[in-house]
């Protein structure tokens, strides 16, 4: 017996040691790779992308701000921080890391619409890829087991890498200088979306959240708190949505209304571009609440022109 | 127990069908109870085997510890009570080389399931959720995958159950013997799924007779056992021509006179099988794979219909493979590793050295674990429930 337990001691220990060091060859691999969705972790860790203004929302925030127009119009720089397919949690998440590696921001731009009033865990979700590489990062491991990630995920090495055995190849191949993948890359973190137009996207994805949490609720108005509280300008902004959806969805404006309603309480700017002429041409569009690349840029224009004007 | 849980909805809504009585007729809206089919035949065996004086009547909590023992209660492998009830009644000491066996075992085991079945799960599901628009060749390769997925899957969990009853110190029967290398029929199930083939062979197939009253009477048997042993996997018509269809392969053995007992394992004492013996188990392979599209199918209709999809001219073609090279060397992987221990019991039964030298040996056995692990850590986590387990 005692022999037993000895070689299942060392069997266990060799293992651990074993995973650690697989975890950290695909964890290294990842994080440094060139392509979205890991680019903008390792732009904003960097510290090198400090920017003016800051970009928050949901996918809608980062297929919809082109920071190369925003900057060519406004003089600043700014830097887009959208992350796609998570709620208010994981939004806030990326800020502050953002905040810790770089300077604040004078203007955070914050996207509003439905979507970002919802609270979403992360493991397995949308490009859920990206975050297993930061748990090397201390300054945002604790910040990960609040958006679903289990103690096994932080300390069991591998743990968190199961189930995803495409990145896990990913990251080795890139550890190792074997290939590099860049499928896509982005620009200051904003990543448009190439495809065409799709009807059957009009009414957007069944696995968007259609209510509206409470707790996102507190958290977004803590959040509108801190930030002026900080010194932060917090500027709202919806950005266009294909009017036919906005038909289809008739919580859409009540939403709506709630930020107004924050926006006027707080006196923060509100530009609400669901009315906006672009919302009706649905060659701009790729889906019911997703710019084309076209419509981005045009949208991006008008969006800074507007701000140049009225708020900065 | 088994009629009411698993077959009452079948039977009726089979007879409602037939007399077109939809409307009248009463179905039961209950939740089938996991390895139902398991426990229920290993109580019957333990009811016969008191009867016929095999076994004494044993405690209550034995008793239900023989049911209910839970390496084996979700499914399988089949215990008997008189293999079983003895080891539950006398005093167990550890065994090391048991104990380690029974590890080697699980991890195997769970190698066949996380790397190798739950990865063809997901091309298979992929395939089978939208089969209409998939090319023949696709179709085939879903087939193909299905069936190693379903041996991957089985066997993984038979592998882990019999190797975690070591650990305790039993000795479970086989259930899986490297069935993919037989060259018959007749052998193939004699190394798939045993512990259900032996259960049906000792209480249905010789109380019927077995084959000692002339081959027409064996005939009939045989396609009682598979058509009951269909039925056993499942409560539709696909099961039934499932079982119906590996009872008239066994059958059309006998009428040819090919149903040849092998002794030994292929290439008994050859490193490589010949021609013709790799043409056996090519032949028992594409049957088997026939078979187990019946299997995967939803009903007999979708069977039929995807059979056809796939016998069209782009069989040919190029298939889908959406990244699954690596899938693919996995499963070259398991295939010779396997061979090379066909001897054995599974597929790192380390017991009998297969070179003299024994630090090489025990080096290539280490590296051998150790990349196991690897893949188990970088190919796992698809999670997909064991097929078995709602039998």
């Amino acid at each position: 017996m005692k022999r037993f337990i000895t070689k299942i001691v060392i069997f266990v220990v060799a293992a651990y040691l074993l995973a650690l060091g697989l975890d950290y060859v695909i964890s290294s691999g990842l994080a440094n790779s060139l392509g979205h969705p890991h680019q903008a972790w390792r732009e904003i860790r960097s510290g090198k992308y400090a920017s003016d203004i800051v970009i928050l929302g949901t996918s809608r925030a980062l297929e919809h701000y082109d920071p190369y127009i925003i900057d060519s119009i406004t003089g600043l720089k700014s830097y887009n921080l959208g992350v796609g397919g998570y709620g208010i949690n994981v939004e806030l998440m990326k800020y502050r890391y953002y905040c810790h590696y770089n300077t604040q921001p004078t203007y955070l731009i914050y996207d509003v619409d439905q979507l970002p009033l919802s609270i979403m865990s992360v493991p397995h979700q949308h490009q859920s890829e990206q975050f297993l590489p930061l748990f090397y990062d201390r300054t945002i491991r604790k910040d990960l087991m609040d958006v679903g990630y289990s103690w096994m995920d932080s300390y069991i090495p591998m743990a968190r890498y199961w189930g995803y055995q495409i990145h896990s190849k990913r990251g080795i191949f890139e550890y190792f200088g074997l290939k590099h993948y860049c499928d896509y890359q982005s620009y200051r973190g904003h990543m448009p979306d190439p495809d065409p137009w799709d009807v059957s996207r009009l009414q957007f994805s069944d696995s968007i959240p259609s209510h509206v949490d409470d707790e996102a609720k507190k958290m977004f108005l803590n959040f509108v708190r801190e930030s002026q509280e900080s010194g932060v300008q917090l500027i709202f902004v919806t950005s266009p949505v294909y009017y036919r959806y906005v038909e289809m969805s008739p919580d859409w404006n009540r939403y709506i209304a709630w930020f107004d309603s924050i926006a006027q309480a707080d006196n923060i700017p509100y530009h609400n571009y669901m009315n906006h002429s672009i919302c009706r041409d649905s060659t701009l569009f790729n889906a019911g609440v997703h710019l084309a690349p076209q419509g981005t840029k045009l949208w991006s224009e008008i969006l800074a022109n507007d701000l140049v004007g009225k708020v900065l | 127990m088994l009629g009411v849980f698993k077959y009452y909805n079948f039977f009726v809504n089979s007879f409602a069908d037939l007399f077109s009585l939809q409307d009248s007729i009463h179905s039961l809206k209950i939740v089938l109870p996991l390895g139902i089919s398991f426990f229920t035949f290993q109580a019957i065996s333990y009811v016969v085997d008191v009867y016929r004086n095999k076994i004494a009547t044993t405690s209550l909590v034995d008793c239900l510890l023989y049911i209910g023992f839970f390496p084996k209660l979700l499914a399988g492998p089949i215990e008997r009570p008189t293999n079983l009830i003895p080891q539950i009644q006398k005093s167990r000491v550890f065994e090391y080389d048991l104990a380690v066996d029974g590890c080697r075992q699980m991890l195997w085991g769970l190698f066949k399931k996380v790397v190798i079945a739950d990865n063809c799960a997901l091309y298979v599901n992929q395939v089978y959720s939208d089969y209409s628009s998939q090319s023949g060749s696709t179709l085939l390769l879903a087939a193909i995958l299905y069936t190693i997925q379903i041996y991957g899957d089985f066997s993984g969990y038979s592998d882990m159950a019999i190797g975690s009853a070591k650990l305790l110190g039993f000795r479970f029967r086989d259930n899986f013997l490297f069935p993919y290398f037989s060259r018959n029929m007749n052998e193939f199930w004699r190394r798939w799924h045993i512990s259900l083939n032996t259960w049906f062979v000792d209480y249905v197939y010789i109380p019927l007779g077995g084959s000692r009253d002339g081959k027409w009477h064996t005939i009939r048997n045989i396609m009682i056992v598979f058509l009951l042993s269909g039925l056993w996997h499942g409560a539709d018509w696909s099961f039934v021509a499932w079982g119906a269809y590996h009872g008239l392969l066994l059958v059309l053995l006998i009428l040819l006179n090919r149903n040849t007992k092998y002794e030994h394992v292929v290439a008994y004492d050859k490193i490589l099988p010949t021609f013709s013996e790799f043409g056996q188990m090519l032949l028992v392979f594409v049957l088997a794979t026939f078979g187990w599209m019946m299997f995967r199918a939803d009903n007999m209709s979708q069977f039929i219909d995807y059979t056809a999809r796939m016998c069209t001219t782009d069989l040919l073609s190029m298939p889908k493979l959406q990244g699954n090279t690596i899938l693919l060397m996995n499963i070259a992987l398991m295939f010779i590793i396997e061979w090379f221990m066909r001897h054995q019991k599974h597929g790192l039964d380390f017991k009998v050295s297969l070179i003299h030298n024994y630090t090489l040996y025990a080096a290539m056995r280490y590296i051998l674990y150790t990349l196991i692990f690897i893949l188990i850590l970088l190919f796992g986590g698809h999670t997909e429930n064991f097929i078995y387990m709602y039998f």
